[in-house]
């Protein structure tokens, strides 16, 4: 009987020592969460102050003189990307002439000519001595390396036996770059 | 007495759990969701003052390089004019000894879409001699206005001292 008593005395000291433990435990996670949302509560405000310094900072950054300096930066660069774009694209029609000066054999005379430049089409009207002149200068064009093709459209002997002619050639396009 | 602190603990671990769940778990939510905004508007930032630095540069660059920019300017013009281009053939026809028949314009953009480059065509009838032909094209196609030949044609009319020709070009330029 003496055994069992002190067996329920040590028992309810053991579980005295165990609520007091939880009920400081509870405490301290209280205090500590009230804390928690205090400390949270003072960052959330800074924060905000924060965003708005911010937000005031980000609007600060484009004015209208930035922003007129942007448009301008933007338009010249597009004009430079045009300009340079047309620069690449230019073609020099005068090199046709040179090219058609330089090709054309002896005793063979142009009388009109006519060019596109779009597709490097040029129309020849000529006259040749004899139908071997105008064979043999077919057949130089056709040999140049500039020339993509050639066709006779039409031919004629004449009263004095000179042959008029018309011929449609096509140039590369590598002749009329710079 | 024991009971008592019992009760008390457990109604301080429901006072903190209904505190967790309703205060400082939605503070903290609140807490991070503004960290992260804090954070982009901060690239936001850095990226726009980088952008504009950027600007900035270019455009003193820019500045520099007046000339460039003005050649570009006269190449392109901002507006459709045509006073000048009828002036620069004219010009450029007499010092190279041509004589303009006509000038025709059969192609004027409108100036409804300012930001795109459109084409100007246009033709001319000329009289004159081969080598002033050649050399007539020769300053169109490298002066600092563009001008490019869409086609060209002549042909020859013998006279008593010289051979003249008569030379029809369609040509264009560009402005916006």
């Amino acid at each position: 009987m003496d055994i069992n008593l002190n067996s329920i005395k040590k028992n309810f000291s053991a579980d005295n020592i165990f609520i007091q433990v939880f009920l400081y435990f509870s405490a301290s996670l209280l205090v500590s969460m009230i804390l928690c949302y205090i400390v949270f509560s003072i960052k959330i405000s800074s924060q905000k102050s924060n965003l708005n310094e911010l937000d005031i900072q980000i609007q600060e950054i484009g004015t209208k003189a930035q922003k007129d300096k942007e448009d301008q930066v933007f338009s010249i660069q597009k004009k430079v990307q045009d300009y340079s774009k047309l620069i690449n694209e230019h073609r020099l029609t005068s090199n046709a002439f040179g090219f058609i000066e330089k090709e054309t054999l002896p005793k063979v005379w142009f009388s009109r000519i006519s060019l596109s430049d779009s597709d490097g089409a040029i129309l020849l009207f000529g006259e040749t001595e004899n139908l071997e002149a105008l064979s043999r200068q077919i057949s130089h064009f056709e040999s140049n390396e500039y020339v993509k093709s050639v066709d006779v459209l039409s031919s004629s002997v004449g009263s004095a036996g000179r042959v008029n002619f018309n011929l449609n050639m096509k140039l590369e396009s590598l002749l009329f770059e710079f | 007495m024991v009971f008592n602190k019992l009760l008390i603990s457990i109604l301080l671990l429901a006072v903190t759990i209904i505190m967790i769940i309703f205060l400082v778990f939605p503070e903290y939510k609140e807490f991070r969701s503004l960290q992260d905004q804090i954070a982009l508007k901060q690239a936001e930032k850095n990226a726009k003052y980088a952008y504009y630095s950027e600007v900035n540069k270019v455009y003193d660059e820019l500045i520099k390089r007046k000339e460039g920019v003005e050649k570009i300017d006269r190449a392109i013009p901002d507006q459709v004019t045509l006073a000048p281009i009828i002036y620069f053939i004219q010009r450029k026809s007499i010092e190279n000894g041509l004589l303009v028949k006509d000038i025709f314009f059969n192609k004027i953009p409108q100036k409804v879409d300012k930001a795109s480059m459109k084409d100007i065509v246009f033709s001319v009838n000329l009289v004159g001699s081969y080598s002033a032909i050649k050399n007539f094209l020769k300053s169109l196609e490298y002066s600092a206005n563009l001008f490019g030949v869409n086609s060209i044609s002549f042909a020859g009319q013998q006279s008593q001292n010289s051979q003249t020709y008569s030379f029809s070009m369609e040509i264009k330029t560009y402005s916006y």
